[in-house]
């Protein structure tokens, strides 16, 4: 009965599924379109720095994709 | 270990036995591996990001590597879903052996039947068909099966869903701001990425069921001690070559449903569904929540469709797929419940109806095989890397093949 008792779906950690989801999976496919669109913006500028900018938002945008990849293999070794 | 006189002519049908449930679990292992190929390479093919036989070779080394990264699935296969007396017990391996026999047979179907239905899912399914009729219904956790197989099973492609979609269509609106092509061969770059994360995903989920399914075996035979649960390494070795061997075959069939008869695939939804599917997958392994990759990915596939175009999903070929889902448990479990009845007529627990089962599965498999040439579906069809990134741009993708 105890068993019984127990909630079929844990909501608090289906919410943070969800929301891990939204940040890792729609985010780096996000990042990713950012970091593409900051490399094609700088290649093509004539303006220095406005190609700075453009290289440093897909740096950025490249590092946010690493660092989800690496929180990635993290959640494999570190399984509950 | 060498046993002598009347106790070592006991142990003998019981070693054979625990032999040919080793080599069954290898060999469910083994079409693991091909029915879930799709699962990671799947999109990447389609878009052309990866040459067929390229994917599934990355594919299968990162299985194998993945097999080795934790034991922890394989410490709680079948955990929360029946009884552990019951797979301890003389009846064990006998059991064990059935649940193998419903697995392996249903995931058989559903390849030639061109579906990706879920390995993990026809396994859990054997078990609990088999314990039904080994042990009665009292042994199966009901309760534990809604709460660790089925809320997870309806949630887990939803989410994918809304994450693979959400990510699809803010994308594309991104990709307005550069040429198809840039959006195109960028995205076909970051598919390979995204693909090996999947394989290596896979690979620490889906290798270790089988380690797990052997390690029961080998302590419902005594070979381990139950209160000192360790996966050996023969096992551990055994398994990982075996998922990694079926990879590598490359499930064809299921990975031209998955990459071009849900959607047709373009790159960044490539990119999306994978991104998605991996995310999922490993922030739900993270939070204790066990699920199927191929439910994510599917979902993730179907996201990304519509994320696009919500008409351009296939929406017969998804209800399809899960109306197999629907099946699969229910149908994996009758096959296993068969098996045993049947073996049982040979004597309970007996060599005899064990190997006349091992026989009558491997005809099985063999006239499913046979059947399945007739409607071949090879590497060199679903090869699309000679379409270049400006060509797809300007034509989207290619028709499935059918």
């Amino acid at each position: 009965m105890l068993a019984l008792a127990s909630p079929i779906v844990d909501t608090n950690a289906l919410w943070k599924i969800v929301l891990a989801s939204l940040a890792a999976g729609a985010g780096v496919a996000i990042a990713f379109g950012i970091l593409l669109i900051g490399v094609s913006r700088a290649q093509k500028t004539t303006n220095g720095g406005a190609r700075v900018l453009d290289y440093g938002l897909a740096v950025i945008m490249g590092a946010f994709c690493v660092f989800a990849v690496v929180a990635g293999i993290h959640a494999m070794t570190v399984k509950h | 270990m060498v046993t002598t006189g009347a106790a070592g002519a006991a142990s003998l049908p019981r070693m054979v036995i625990l032999v040919l449930v080793v080599i069954t679990a290898v060999a469910f292992d083994f079409t693991n591996g091909f029915h879930d190929t799709a699962n990671a390479v799947a999109t990447s093919i389609a878009t052309g990001a990866l040459k067929p036989r390229v994917a599934v070779l990355m594919s299968a080394v990162l299985n194998l590597v993945g097999a080795f990264v934790s034991i922890k699935v394989a410490a709680t296969i079948a955990k929360g879903i029946v009884d552990p007396k019951a797979l301890e017990s003389n009846a064990g391996l006998s059991l064990v052996f059935a649940a193998l026999i419903g697995a392996i047979i249903w995931n058989l179907i559903t390849w030639y039947f061109t579906l990706p239905s879920s390995s993990s899912h026809a396994l859990i399914g054997g078990i609990i068909g088999a314990t039904l009729v080994a042990s009665g219904a009292h042994a199966v956790m009901f309760h534990g099966i809604a709460k660790s197989v089925i809320a997870p099973a309806i949630l887990s492609p939803i989410i994918c869903f809304l994450v693979a979609g959400i990510g699809t269509y803010v994308v594309y609106r991104l990709m307005r701001l550069i040429t198809g092509a840039e959006a195109v061969r960028g995205y076909r770059y970051g598919q390979i990425g995204s693909a090996a994360l999947v394989s290596l995903a896979h690979g620490t989920n889906d290798a270790q069921k089988t380690m797990g399914v052997i390690t029961l075996a080998l302590i419902a035979h005594g070979s381990i001690s139950a209160s000192h649960f360790y996966v050996p390494l023969w096992v551990k070795l055994a398994c990982a070559c075996a998922i990694a061997a079926g990879t590598a075959i490359g499930g064809w069939r299921i990975i031209n449903t998955m990459g071009n008869r849900i959607t047709e695939v373009e790159s960044p939804q490539g990119f999306a569904a994978e991104a998605a599917s991996a995310a999922v997958i490993l922030s739900s392994s993270y939070y204790g929540y066990p699920l199927s990759t191929t439910h994510v990915v599917s979902g993730g596939v179907m996201g990304a469709g519509a994320g696009r175009k919500l008409e351009s999903v296939h929406w017969n070929v998804a209800g399809q797929m899960v109306t197999a889902w629907v099946f699969t448990i229910p149908a994996a479990g009758v096959v296993a419940a068969a098996t045993w009845e049947i073996a049982r007529v040979f004597g309970a627990n007996s060599t005899a109806g064990t190997i006349v089962m091992a026989v009558l599965a491997a005809a099985a498999a063999a006239g499913l095989f046979t059947l399945a040439q007739r409607s071949k579906v090879g590497a060199t069809d679903l090869d699309r890397t000679h379409v270049s990134p400006e060509r797809e741009a300007q034509l989207g993708t290619a028709p499935a093949v059918a």
